[in-house]
């Protein structure tokens, strides 16, 4: 039988209380907050994934938002182009009625000053603002447009924003697109591009100043629109192809002013034209917004899916954990109680 | 013949005596750490010869011996070493995953996601000045938790540095006593006395030095009690000390920044160069101290520094290809009209440049250009185009981007990469301690075992000392009697 001596036994005793403590702390702990984690070192896999998980939600809300604002400013610039659509019809409905060589003076001078009507109407919507941006303006949303003679000041470009990741939707469209009777502008949802020039140029500078650095720092679809030093309607083809829908209006109030069925007549291709390409970018941004919607409801869904994820590596399992607590308790008063027996008793107490 | 009666009772008289002190010396230290309770060495003396009759002449203190297994010492300072490694390593990588803990709190990761939100946030609406405030703030923020990162890793690096020294004193401090034992024991020794106490005083001094790294102490060939450093050299031989020394080495100019400098330790008399201890890393606290200063401390630091340096770098030549977002004047033909003097329009930094990437992490800060001018945050690739949200976008971007490991990770998943590693090896560590914590009760219940005092044993011995004592008192008494009635019969 191997020796006993008081300081082994009193260490014994130190031992174990100390662990069974130790333990009931940490549990007690994570009985406090129910998480499972309370430091890397509880789990470090589950950590990284807790903290990137974490991260995707606060994207996700983001990417909301984004969505929640490029849906605005699209419905917005929707509901105009179809005014403008139902102000077009109104004016090809009035220049087939006034087509013909029979006409009535007087109507038409009536007719005239409601074309001027319309005429000012489309400038209005063209000059239109949500907030202070306006929205047919390129990136120049702090100015006006289109002057009072419907001269485009504008440029060419389309702002987009990401409404998820990687997934970038235009928000605005070039009111020359629109108002000049173009076909309908570029859909494409690519990362706008810095342009070739600029992505060597970062790349250079970043290699420069990191040798560890990896190659490719922008990395963006080379086929995406909007080059920046791009001269803005360089590939647009020639002026006079453009029939603007404040020329076309002005020309029909001429051509009733000065009783020109011909002129008239002229236009009557010219403003089906007008209206297929309006008709044609209504219903691509409808297909925005359709776009729009469906990653709304992706990140919805993945929020979902992520936070059943990360309450499972994070948090405890209630029931495991009390009873866990309960148990370590147990044993804790055990360890007690023989510890208390053993210290109160020594042969002293019976010899002497 | 009744003399041999009284001499051998007063032996007997003097062996119980003693063994009741011994026993009473026990019991005093039964609560005394290190004490190896002792045990008094019995002999018959030398018996007489009458003849054929042999008589014995009552009985002998040969030595008082204290109850001692070297091996058993020599495990328990092992475990004790190993230990010590293990907890002084659980203790700062415990400080150390703190640093990096956002479970419960908002970290580096968290702040660094809403910057590049709220870069996401200003695409949405790049003509706005309060957004801006935001991108702004935001910014600020992570300049700020990267040095808070950056300055608590500095302090954990200090309280080690001021541990390596105040360890190194104490290691001196116990390296006399040791060689004072030894002078003493030697002394005692020569003059036959006991060395007991002094022993075992010895043995808790080299336990005690047995926290801070291996030692090993043995008896060399002339006598010489030595206590080796493993691996190191020997840090008392007999009555003599080699006493370590630690040398501050200044901080190491690095560009504009001072190195918070390090702490080396050598031998105090073979010089600088030679002996420098510090990369011989051992076991013990000493050595958990400097291994996860030179390797996971440095590694932190290391790859934060990375983090800071490629954020700021890739931020900032995004940024410089965008114009201001202000009224630039331009001529008829469209052309920008920049007069010297003019503040820049483009090329401006939202990072401070020039940024070193030692040290990055406690060094960044925002450029005075951002600092002074909200207008300055650039936005647009183009001038004049306050609806342009490109550069936005693409700096929100950088989230994304696979810029470290060779463009394997992005920032964020070198940071939770980083932190992740740091939890792993501290939760190796306290795995680890917890081991060597239950080897170490074991080794010092074996230890106890043998050399501990139990109360109940002592009890029982002092019962049958006292009965001793009391037997050899009556066999005195008689021998008395028995010559006393010698006596009275020549009356």
């Amino acid at each position: 039988m191997s020796r006993v001596s008081e300081t082994s036994t009193v260490n014994a005793i130190k031992y174990s209380s100390n662990r069974s403590r130790k333990k009931l702390e940490d549990l007690q702990l994570k009985g406090s907050n129910l998480k499972r984690v309370q430091k890397p070192s509880d789990d470090p896999v589950g950590n990284m994934d807790i903290l990137s998980i974490r991260s995707r939600n606060i994207d996700g809300n983001q990417y909301l938002r984004n969505a929640s604002v490029a849906k605005a400013q699209l419905t917005f610039t929707e509901s105009a182009i179809e005014e403008l659509t139902e102000l077009i019809t109104k004016a090809k409905e009035l220049a087939i009625g006034q087509a013909s060589n029979i006409f009535d003076p007087s109507v038409r001078k009536g007719i005239a000053q409601e074309v001027r009507q319309l005429r000012n109407q489309a400038l209005s919507i063209a000059n239109r603002r949500l907030g202070n941006k306006y929205i047919f303006g390129g990136f120049k949303t702090l100015e006006k447009p289109f002057d009072s003679e419907g001269n485009y000041k504008g440029d060419n470009n389309q702002t987009k924003i990401e409404v998820g990741k990687d997934i970038y939707v235009p928000i605005t469209f070039s009111g020359e697109k629109v108002f000049f009777s173009e076909p309908n502008p570029s859909l494409e949802s690519g990362m706008p591009e810095l342009g070739e020039k600029t992505r060597t140029e970062i790349q250079s500078q970043v290699q420069q100043t990191n040798q560890q650095d990896p190659e490719p720092v922008i990395n963006r679809d080379p086929a995406a629109n909007n080059g920046p030093y791009q001269e803005a309607f360089a590939d647009n083809g020639s002026q006079e192809v453009k029939g603007s829908i404040f020329k076309d209006l002005e020309t029909l109030e001429n051509g009733l002013l000065t009783d020109n069925h011909f002129m008239i007549q002229s236009l009557l291709p010219k403003l089906d034209n007008t209206l297929d390409n309006l008709i044609q970018t209504r219903t691509s941004i409808g297909s925005v917004i359709n776009k729009v919607e469906i990653t709304e409801d992706n990140i919805e869904k993945n929020k979902v899916e992520n936070e059943t994820y990360r309450s499972k590596i994070e948090d405890a399992d209630v029931a495991e954990l009390f009873t866990d607590l309960t148990r370590q308790e147990n044993v804790m008063n055990a360890s007690y109680k023989a510890s208390a027996q053993l210290l109160n008793n020594n042969l002293m107490k019976y010899i002497g | 013949m009744g003399s041999d009666l009284f001499s051998i009772g007063r032996t007997s008289l003097n062996a119980s005596k003693k063994s009741l002190s011994t026993t009473s010396h026990n019991i005093a230290n039964a609560n005394t750490e290190g004490f190896s309770r002792q045990r008094v060495n019995l002999e018959t003396s030398t018996p007489v010869g009458n003849g054929h009759i042999v008589m014995g002449t009552g009985v002998n203190i040969k030595s008082v011996k204290r109850v001692h297994d070297q091996l058993v010492e020599d495990n328990l300072n092992d475990a004790l070493t190993k230990h010590q490694f293990n907890e002084t390593r659980t203790d700062h990588l415990s400080s150390m995953e703190q640093i990096f803990n956002e479970i419960n709190s908002d970290g580096l990761n968290k702040i660094m996601n809403r910057f590049f939100n709220s870069f996401r946030e200003l695409s949405n609406q790049p003509e706005n000045e309060v957004v801006r405030t935001l991108v702004r703030d935001n910014a600020q923020l992570v300049v700020e938790d990267f040095h808070r990162i950056s300055d608590e890793i500095t302090q954990v690096k200090t309280r080690m540095d001021n541990q390596i020294k105040a360890s190194v004193e104490e290691i001196n401090q116990i390296a006399h006593t040791v060689a004072r034992l030894n002078k003493e024991i030697v002394r005692l020794e020569n003059m036959g006395g006991e060395t007991g106490d002094l022993r075992d005083q010895r043995d808790m001094a080299l336990r005690t030095l047995s926290d801070y790294t291996e030692v090993k102490g043995y008896e060399a060939g002339n006598g010489e009690f030595v206590v080796n450093l493993v691996g190191w050299g020997s840090l008392v031989a007999g009555g003599s000390v080699n006493p370590l020394v630690t040398k501050g080495v200044s901080g190491d100019k690095i560009g504009s920044y001072t190195d918070e400098g390090r702490i080396e330790i050598a031998f105090e008399k073979s010089g600088k160069a030679s002996a420098n201890l510090t990369e011989k890393k051992g076991s013990g606290s000493l050595g958990a101290i400097v291994k996860t200063r030179n390797e996971e401390l440095k590694y932190l630091r290391d790859q934060l520094d990375e983090m800071a340096h490629s954020l700021v770098h890739i931020t900032n030549a995004i940024h410089r290809k965008g114009f201001v977002n202000r009224k630039i004047p331009t001529d008829q033909q469209g052309n920008l009209i920049v007069r010297p003097g003019d503040p820049k329009i483009t090329g401006i930094n939202f990072f401070k440049e020039p940024l070193d990437l030692e040290r990055a992490a406690g060094t960044l800060e925002l450029s005075d250009e951002v600092m002074d001018d909200l207008t300055n945050i650039a936005t647009g690739l183009e001038p004049n185009s306050p609806g342009d949200n490109r550069i936005a976008l693409a700096i929100s971007k950088v989230q994304h981007e696979k810029l470290l490991g060779d463009g394997t990770k992005t920032i964020e998943e070198v940071y939770l990469e980083t932190s992740s590693s740091i939890g792993l090896a501290s939760s190796k560590a306290q795995i680890n301690t917890e081991q060597s914590g239950g080897i170490v009760a074991q080794a010092r219940s074996i230890k106890e075992r043998i050399s501990g005092v139990n109360l109940d044993e002592e009890a029982t011995n002092m019962v049958k000392y006292q009965q001793a004592y009391q037997a050899s008192a009556k066999m005195i008494r008689t021998a008395d009697e028995m010559f006393d009635s010698v006596l009275e019969m020549i009356r």
